[in-house]
């Protein structure tokens, strides 16, 4: 996902035009990663609930997904498919029938999961009118994916600007107005019933054709650009400038998390301790993603935000200090 | 009385003996509902050896901390000397009732006492959930078994048993054994009523400063309050079939003993965990289904 925004910004500032082949297969990862994160997560969120029923089938559901993605690219996860240019495996005939078998095998069970979590009364007693964030205050906090859609707010990058072969795909956008957690439990999973539904017509439509565009001029530097892709957690953005060496002359990505804990405060406020983390849960945080730590000093209120450097001295002189014990 | 002395102790040390073994057969049983392997039914064995056999690590704690796992177990192992786990209740004396209601709720306090003793806040919200789920499922269990003995005239395990087993169902009984089978699922920290412990949320409350050998106790006092609770269950509340014959009313006895935990062990595997208020609420009500029981015991039906 982030290696599709890395090589989007770089061929938008090289101005290489990617086949088509590639756009399709760039779709297919991409949503066979949605899949298995939003699966993943809704084990984690039933851990969190006390309920490792749902943990356990969420995750048994999951990894059919995963054993697919390995015979495609090679990988489980962190796939390494996308070069800049196109993507460096193609996905052969003869894996259709599988890929297909696969998609059929984790829709009927994803199936059964939301029509047995609809039907519960008592996760429906822990998620429902738990963790609101009002249509307007998500707005307000630009909280993006599927935490924005669970509020109504109907943002996705796939559908508002599309890239890869969501053109041709097209996205049904989910958007639920229940604003609490269950908003968010259902919007995941309709989403990766969505998503399951684009891998098969992004497989029936797929073009013939080369997987990499043939690239002969170096790429010219000094030039900026900037591509979002709708993660599953929410928009992705990566931003390029290149230069005369062969590497970026600067690469910011910004991942959602980030944006998305901004409205944590909000919507635990005057909750009970035993919501407060199945809320933080229903935002999927990624915390590594957030690149920033805080230390509240409790005694006179002061705040100290660490760098990354400042981070860096202090794992070293700790390792230091356990060496010379 | 010489004999009963040697039921009881052959009571207790087979309560003691046997109950992870049941425990294991509930994980056996969860991991199926969760498509899982699960590890070997005799687990929880291994788990109380090495947890006995590792050093105690001390925190900051104070007596209540350092004695509430002795104190919880001593009172569950006390119980199992009333409980009629088998043919007959071994320690017969007046008032046995009200000594069991008073040994479970110590079993709980002692939770309760290791949390605060702990300093932990996280242990102080477990003893804090664990005093409000003591106060609300308390009389429901006391409810209930006041209703048996009241059906009974006796405050007797034996005379409630003899009752039981001469006298067909009725209408109280089935609202009070509603009642004490939801109470038995909080007082064994089951979902959905495992929120004392709640490890995704307060790192399992009371006990998150335990380790080692105390932890062991309190281990096995839960294993133990399982068998018990069971026991007391499958003996007065579900006395059928009516047997004579002694070695099959032991053995149908502890089927019923199984097949009690397994439906509290789907239960567990089904069901997300309530949050503290909404637990009072459902036994708050439940209340009303055990004093309704009562009321229907006192009237005669």
């Amino acid at each position: 996902m982030h290696s599709t925004g890395y090589c989007q910004a770089l061929e938008k500032a090289a101005e290489i035009e990617v086949p088509p082949r590639a756009r399709f297969i760039r779709t297919i990862i991409l949503e066979l990663e949605r899949i298995h994160s939003h699966l993943l997560w809704l084990g984690i969120a039933g851990h969190i609930i006390g309920f490792d029923t749902i943990l356990m089938q969420a995750w048994r559901i999951r990894e059919p997904v995963m054993w697919l993605a390995e015979e495609i690219t090679g990988n489980r996860k962190l796939y390494g498919m996308n070069i800049v240019g196109g993507v460096r495996r193609d996905i052969p005939a003869e894996l259709h029938p599988k890929i297909l078998e696969v998609m059929d095998h984790v829709e009927k069970e994803t199936r059964a999961v939301l029509n047995a979590v609809v039907d519960d009364s008592t996760i429906r007693m822990r998620l429902e009118g738990v963790g609101k964030v009002p249509n307007e205050e998500a707005i307000a906090h630009s909280i993006l994916g599927p935490s924005a859609r669970g509020s109504g707010v109907a943002i996705d990058i796939r559908a508002d600007h599309p890239y890869a072969a969501y053109a041709e795909t097209g996205v049904n956008v989910i958007v639920e107005t229940g604003e609490d957690i269950w908003a968010r439990t259902v919007v995941r999973i309709k989403e990766t019933l969505e998503s399951i539904r684009i891998v098969r017509d992004a497989l029936a439509m797929m073009p013939r054709g080369p997987i990499q565009a043939v690239i002969d001029k170096p790429i010219p530097p000094g030039r900026v650009a900037c591509s979002s892709v709708e993660a599953p957690r929410g928009e992705t953005h990566h931003f390029v400038i290149t230069s005369e060496e062969p590497r970026p002359y600067r690469w910011k990505a910004r991942a959602p998390t980030f944006q998305n804990l901004q409205v944590v405060p909000l919507a635990i406020l005057n909750e009970t301790i035993a919501d407060v983390p199945i809320t933080l849960g229903s935002f999927d945080p990624c915390f590594s993603c957030t690149e920033r730590v805080e230390a509240v000093d409790v005694r006179n209120g002061q705040l100290k935000v660490y760098s990354k450097r400042e981070l860096e001295e202090l794992s070293r002189a700790l390792t230091r200090r356990l060496r010379g014990r | 009385m010489n004999q009963n002395v040697i039921l009881g102790v052959v009571n207790v040390v087979l309560v003691f003996l046997l109950s992870p073994l049941l425990e294991g057969t509930l994980r056996k049983l969860k991991a199926f509902v969760h498509s899982r392997v699960g590890p070997p039914v005799y687990q929880p064995y291994l788990d109380l050896l090495k947890l006995l056999g590792k050093e105690e690590v001390e925190c900051e704690g104070t007596v209540l901390f350092r004695w509430s796992p002795v104190v919880a177990l001593a009172a569950v192992l006390s119980v199992a000397l009333l409980t009629p786990v088998g043919l007959v209740p071994p320690l017969d004396a007046a008032g046995e009732v009200i000594v069991f209601v008073y040994l479970i709720t110590l079993s709980g306090v002692a939770v309760m006492a290791s949390g605060i003793g702990s300093g932990s806040p996280y242990g102080i919200v477990g003893s804090a959930r664990e005093m409000m789920l003591i106060l609300t499922v308390e009389p429901v269990l006391a409810i209930a078994l006041i209703t048996v003995a009241v059906k009974a005239g006796s405050m007797k395990f034996s005379d409630i048993l003899a009752y039981q087993t001469s006298h067909p169902y009725s209408l109280s009984m089935v609202l009070v054994t509603f009642s004490l089978f939801m109470a038995v699922l909080a007082q064994l920290a089951k979902l959905p009523f495992d929120i004392v412990e709640a490890e995704t949320e307060i790192m399992e409350g009371p006990f998150i400063e335990q380790s080692g050998p105390r932890l062991a106790l309190f281990k096995w006092s839960f294993y133990a309050k399982e068998l018990i609770f069971a026991s007391l269950l499958a003996t007065i509340f579900f006395p059928w079939p009516r047997i004579s014959e002694p070695v099959l009313t032991v053995v149908v006895h502890l089927l019923k003993i199984v097949l009690l935990l397994l439906i509290v062990g789907v239960i567990d595997a089904v069901n997300p965990r309530l949050r503290i208020d909404q637990a009072i609420r459902f036994y708050g009500a439940l209340i009303f289904v055990a004093f309704a029981g009562l009321a229907f015991a006192i009237v005669g039906s």
